[in-house]
């Protein structure tokens, strides 16, 4: 039926008890960031939290670092005489006190300084060689005389000794080749001196794999001594040929 | 279960209750979002968003007026609240057409139609209509909630309506001619 109608009239009485069903996974959208929301209001202070702590950690590991450093610059002596107390005592039957232990580390020490100053010296003058010649036979006697203990930081000692000789022979080779190089007789010195220091060599490295090197050793220092006997014997030679 | 209640539990973020309150109110605000929306697909972006807003704010709410009632009002303050960052309401006044009354036969029009040849109208006309014509604003409201002048308001009513009569018309000689 036709009607004159205001238009507006028209709309509300048509819209007036309009009501439409939303699709049904707008719901689910809803819900989802609902879900969302809680997730993100929790995640943030999980953050915050976990920001302070990794700060705290920082701050007190560096701190912990930084007093730890300073024990160790405090005590380095100390640390190492426990550290080489306790590798005597292990390797010992008769167990020795710390404190002998640390005697003969001092005594070890001042042996090496004086064996260092004896052999750059030694290398012009040749009577300070029989200092050293000393030494060597010191602890010969040392070793033989039942002080066992020593035998690990000896035998590190041993090890710059060593070095320290090979320094000595070659600076003394080089020495002689310069002095004497047209001398047939000194060709024969050297070569032997190169014997006794392969000789040597040989020696040391078995005593490396050894067990029992407390014998190993003194033998050593009796050919290492021996070596030292046979270079100034040639070296007085040489001079006497002079 | 009374509504007061249910609103507590949602405010207590209660899943079930905010799902409840959920299909109390969408059928009619779902009607407000198609109506003052361009499409379909944006109403229901419109209502997803507005359900968001009401479930966050639902604490502000106070028992004062109708749940119903509030809740449409932040639906619309959302949609209006888009056209406002796209600059809808930036057209200067026009002068006012001469209203003219639309000779129909009622039943031949269809709610459907009807609803799409609002979401069809340009996005400040179709706003000033249905906040006159269809939720009881006055002209004063319309201009302090867009920002536009009275006569602006006016002047975009009495458009809309134009275009609406004539799409009504059209679609009515079109069905009399189908008819015949």
């Amino acid at each position: 039926m036709k009607e004159n109608k205001n238009i507006e009239r028209l709309f509300q009485e048509k819209f007036k008890d309009f009501e439409a069903l939303p699709p049904e996974d707008s719901w689910d959208f809803i819900a989802d960031r609902l879900h969302k929301k809680k997730k993100k209001r929790i995640i943030p202070i999980w953050f915050q939290l976990s920001g302070v702590a990794a700060s705290i950690l920082l701050v007190g590991g560096l701190i912990w670092n930084f007093t730890a450093q300073n024990e160790t610059e405090q005590l380095p002596v100390f640390e190492n005489t426990i550290v080489n107390g306790k590798e005597t005592n292990n390797n010992e039957i008769n167990s020795k006190t710390k404190f002998s232990t640390d005697e003969s580390l001092v005594y070890d020490s001042k042996e090496k300084n004086n064996e260092k100053n004896s052999l750059e010296s030694d290398q012009q003058n040749n009577n300070k060689s029989k200092i050293y010649k000393e030494n060597l036979l010191n602890k010969q006697n040392k070793i033989n005389s039942g002080k066992t203990n020593t035998i690990i930081t000896y035998n590190e000692l041993e090890k710059n000794t060593d070095s320290n000789y090979k320094r000595k022979k070659k600076s003394n080779n080089n020495f002689k080749q310069q002095r004497f190089a047209k001398e047939n007789s000194e060709i024969v010195v050297v070569s032997n001196t190169k014997k006794s220091t392969a000789k040597r060599k040989s020696k040391y490295k078995s005593n490396k794999s050894n067990v029992g090197f407390e014998n190993e050793i003194s033998t050593d220092l009796i050919v290492a001594d021996k070596s030292s006997k046979e270079q100034q014997i040639m070296k007085n030679d040489i001079d006497a040929f002079f | 279960m009374i509504i007061e209640q249910l609103i507590h539990e949602c405010s207590n973020n209660n899943t079930k209750a905010q799902e409840q309150v959920y299909r109390l109110l969408a059928p009619k605000l779902f009607s407000v979002c198609l109506k003052y929306s361009r499409n379909y697909e944006e109403a229901q972006d419109n209502l997803q968003e507005s359900f968001l807003i009401i479930f966050d704010k639902i604490n502000q709410y106070k028992n004062s007026g109708s749940f119903e009632g509030w809740a449409k009002r932040i639906v619309i303050n959302y949609v209006l609240q888009q056209y406002r960052k796209q600059n809808v309401f930036e057209i200067v006044s026009e002068k006012i057409p001469a209203e003219e009354e639309l000779e129909i036969d009622d039943d031949s029009i269809s709610l459907e139609f009807l609803t799409k040849i609002i979401q069809e109208l340009p996005d400040r006309y179709r706003l000033v209509f249905n906040l006159y014509v269809l939720d009881g604003y006055s002209h004063k409201e319309i201009s302090e909630m867009l920002g536009i002048n009275i006569g602006t308001s006016k002047s975009n009513l009495a458009r809309a309506k134009v275009i609406l009569k004539t799409k009504i018309e059209v679609n009515s000689s079109f069905d009399v001619k189908k008819s015949k």
